[in-house]
């Protein structure tokens, strides 16, 4: 599925001394089989954007006014709002949203704090049992549970009865996966999926994301403020600043930027770190920013360099 | 952010902000005894315009004053409309069943809902103009003599003050479990009775554990930093009652004298 | 002086669970910065609380500035190790920053003119002094770990422990942090001790140590661990991606320094080609 949004603008808390505009005229597209990073300060609207690709946040009432306001002579009308995900159309009130949250699956920050039945298999068939039109058949609970778990990387027979109290972060985190996964949504997001979790934790889901991107996942995005992750793992990335979208492009391009970021106030990834030292050294390195790349290519240019001596 | 209006302290340096919060409770107290005897309209004009007085001397946004009626805009219009429909009168308009409806009805509805109005914004002025700490030092130092019959009046206060402190983070975290389960497709909106308390299940096991958590968190982070009861205790911020504190006291006065008084030499309009 | 000193400290949470932390001797001299290493479940979080008399051990005694920790002493103890944990949100009483910052200070008693003083201090000291009368839900997680932390200095403790305390913040609160803390252990002379699981923060202090299975496996200068690169790894540390490019140049051949900061590796690299 397609992610489609053009003009997209939220505020929180409208008509308030809070009012925070979160999002203003934001366009962004999506291919499907992307894995594809969004960047961005807390508060840089990135959260607010992903929300509402479920519907979670609909869209503002806003587009109601834009439609009733009469315009005075002379006057352009707003662009009109675009929010679509495949054949959804968000902006249209009729959509079906349940058919659209099968479809598009949502992981939120620390999702273990959502776990709630008593056995992890209750839990994780939580989406399943509300997804289906029929109630399914206790097989087939097993089955897709089963399948769900298997592929992040758990034992099913070993799981399924234990309460999700019980497990490690780690497993907590994973089983929260499972039970977002378990319906096979065709896009998968997931904001700050490594938050809280120690070095090697955060390899292990960053890993666990590329195996759903493979095996599960037609399209999945990763809402970050880790650039390493970003540079590492996506094949597109959008930056996000004071609710803007401040450019869409390949690592290996966006880092090219690094002043530009830093101007942002973002991090760039080590590997941009790296080659702006040195290219101020005179050594060139023209890598993807992924740590093998910037590898491989260091040791090209020393090769290269020791050829020439000898 | 969310919305989160209802018990959040506002924070803007104005006359009613310095006012000893004893005082202010007292007023609140005071001012809904005042309303629940004014009993024309005469006597609630009195009130509302203490009232109007109050939130310009506050500095408080009106549409932040407003806010806090909107929230209990429904328990308004509920209780006026069962008084216009169901009241007995005398003087009768329309009826129907056993629906009648009259123009005591309306009045008296007109009445409650003023009321309730008005005690809303006056409660909610006390919370957006008073912080928490002071607010529950303001009720700790009033509740002060029940400390002889054992009461452990510092312990309420502090349980109230760190209520108020997680009241926004608890219901931002509802927020997120219910997103989190709205996302696994809960269906919170459809179904009798009953399914709609099985289906909150999902958000409350979520929220108590992390309530429960937190709370251990607390006791801990409290525990670090020598919290060991209200015997020791100093308090960085005294209540005192100063100028600003006798004007308000002698307003407050004015304003529950004029009810009564009203009360007594004008008869009511209905 | 010995800030903090574990002497033979058993610990566990149930009488029929393994032990969390077992037979531990470790010790932070005064003005010491620390960094404490370690995988989830390490028993790094028990070692913090078991230092200002949160947990009890079950064995083995725990010392503050030479005095022993028992229900008597353990009031002064925790005047003069502070804790700071590790969220944000569940650390502060009150809804004002003063008010919060202020808390500790009332809790031991002090003369009003004196929390005043101590709020100063401790605000300045964070660097959040422009914020005293800020509403605290309304700050980043950054500054709120910031107050969490003037919370903890308006103690004037002699000592401050750090559990885990930029878990679960972004890199810029990370990194406001690890400044504050650096600057109060330069300048003020604090004993700081760290527990993190970011290799990268630990660099700055002036001794790390890694815990696995309730033990220390390692000690030593951070740059030293940090060579022993296999080792941790065994104690399923990730190594930073830095640790990663180094690792694997050296594997190729080419003959760089270990080492962890950028701008040094990048010099290595240049001198090497």
């Amino acid at each position: 599925m397609r992610i489609v949004a053009e003009h997209l603008s939220y505020v929180y808390n409208p008509k308030s001394p809070f009012a925070t505009a979160a999002l203003r005229d934001v366009s962004l597209t999506i291919e499907e089989g992307e894995f594809f990073g969004i960047i961005g300060h807390t508060g840089s609207g990135k959260s607010t954007f992903v929300q509402h690709l479920n519907g979670l946040l609909r869209l503002p009432s806003s587009l109601k006014k834009y439609k009733q306001k009469k315009l005075k002579k002379g006057q352009t009308p707003p662009p009109r709002t675009v929010l679509k995900v495949g054949e959804f159309d968000l902006t249209d009130k009729k959509t079906d949203f349940r058919a659209l949250r099968k479809s598009v699956g949502m992981v939120f920050q620390y999702p273990e704090y959502q776990l709630f039945a008593e056995t992890v298999r209750d839990d994780v068939a939580f989406g399943l049992k509300n997804f289906s039109a029929e109630k399914p058949s206790d097989e087939q609970i097993d089955e897709a549970v089963r399948a769900a778990l298997e592929v992040v990387g758990l034992d099913y027979e070993e799981m399924k009865d234990k309460s999700p109290f019980d497990l490690s972060g780690g497993q907590k985190r994973r089983v929260a996966i499972a039970g977002v996964i378990v319906t096979r949504p065709e896009v998968l997001v997931l904001d700050e999926p490594a938050a809280g979790l120690d070095p090697l934790g955060k390899k292990e889901v960053m890993e666990l994301l590329h195996k759903l991107h493979r095996e599960w996942c037609k399209t999945v995005v990763v809402v970050s403020h880790d650039m390493d992750e970003i540079s590492e793992n996506c094949t597109k990335a959008a930056v996000f600043s004071e609710g803007r979208v401040h450019c869409v492009l390949p690592p290996k391009e966006l880092f090219r930027r690094a002043d530009e970021l830093t101007g942002l106030g973002l991090d760039v990834p080590l590997t941009a770190k790296l080659t702006t030292a040195l290219a101020k050294r005179g050594v060139e390195i023209d890598c993807d920013f992924t740590t093998e790349d910037f590898i491989e290519k260091v040791l090209a240019v020393w090769a290269a360099r020791k050829g020439g001596d000898a | 952010m969310k919305d989160v209006s209802f018990g959040q302290y506002y924070p803007v340096d104005s006359f009613v902000h310095r006012l000893d919060p004893r005082l202010k409770l007292l007023f609140l107290i005071a001012y809904i005894v005042a309303i629940f005897l004014a009993s024309n309209f005469y006597g609630l004009a009195v009130c509302a315009g203490a009232l109007i007085v109050i939130v310009v001397f506050s500095r408080i946004p009106l549409g932040k004053v407003l806010r806090a009626v909107k929230g209990v805009v429904f328990l308004v219009i509920f209780t006026a409309a069962l008084n216009i429909l169901f009241y007995n009168g005398e003087t009768v308009y329309a009826e129907w069943w056993v629906i009648t409806i009259t123009k005591e009805g309306l009045i008296f509805s007109a009445f409650l809902a003023l009321r309730l109005a008005l005690l809303v914004v006056c409660s909610s002025l006390l919370t957006y103009t008073t912080t928490p700490v002071s607010l529950t030092d303001g009720v700790e130092s009033l509740l002060t003599p029940l400390k002889w019959i054992k009461v452990p009046v510092h312990a309420l206060a502090l349980v109230m003050s760190i209520a108020l402190r997680f009241i926004p983070i608890l219901m931002d975290e509802t927020e997120r479990i219910k997103n989190a389960q709205k996302a696994r497709g809960a269906d919170f909106e459809s179904g009798n009775i009953f399914k709609r308390v099985r289906a909150m299940i999902p958000i409350l096991v979520p929220l108590l554990l992390s309530a429960f958590r937190r709370a251990d968190e607390l006791g801990d982070a409290m525990d670090a930093r020598c919290y060991t009861g209200g015997n020791k205790r100093t308090k960085y911020k005294k209540l005192r009652f100063g100028w600003r504190d006798l004007i308000a006291f002698l307003v407050g006065a004015a304003l529950i004298a004029g009810v009564v008084l009203m009360k007594i030499y004008l008869p009511a309009p209905y | 002086m010995k800030a903090i000193e574990f002497t033979n400290v058993s610990f566990r949470y149930e009488d029929d669970s393994p032990f969390v932390i077992d037979k531990l001797n470790f010790s932070v001299e005064e003005g010491e910065f620390v960094a404490v290493l370690g995988h989830n479940g390490s028993g790094k979080s028990t070692l913090a609380r078991l230092s200002n008399g949160l947990l009890i051990p079950d064995a083995g005694t725990v010392s503050v500035f030479g005095v022993p920790l028992t229900d008597k002493t353990l009031f002064d103890a925790r005047k003069n190790v502070g804790v700071v944990f590790q969220n944000p949100d569940n650390q502060t009483v009150a809804t004002i920053v003063e008010d919060d910052v202020a808390f500790g200070a009332e809790n031991v008693g002090l003369p009003r003119e004196e929390i005043g003083k101590r709020i100063d201090f401790a605000l300045r000291a964070v660097g959040m002094q422009d914020y005293r009368n800020a509403t605290v839900a309304r700050l980043s997680g950054g500054q709120k770990q910031r107050i969490a932390i003037a919370g903890v200095l308006a103690l004037k403790p002699r000592a401050v422990i750090l559990d885990e305390s930029t878990a679960m913040l972004d890199p810029r609160g990370r990194r406001e942090i690890v400044d504050v803390v650096t600057r109060l252990n330069k300048e003020e002379g604090i004993t700081v001790v760290l527990i993190t699981h970011f290799m990268e923060e630990a660099l700055l202090a002036d001794r790390a140590v890694v815990m696995n299975r309730g033990e220390i496996v390692m000690q030593g200068a951070p740059a030293e661990i940090f060579e022993r690169q296999e080792e941790l790894v065994t104690y399923n540390l990730a190594l930073p991606r830095i640790g990663v490019i180094c690792n694997r140049l050296r594997a190729a051949g080419m003959p760089v320094e270990n080492t962890l900061d950028a701008e040094k590796l990048a010099e290595e690299i240049a001198r090497c080609v």
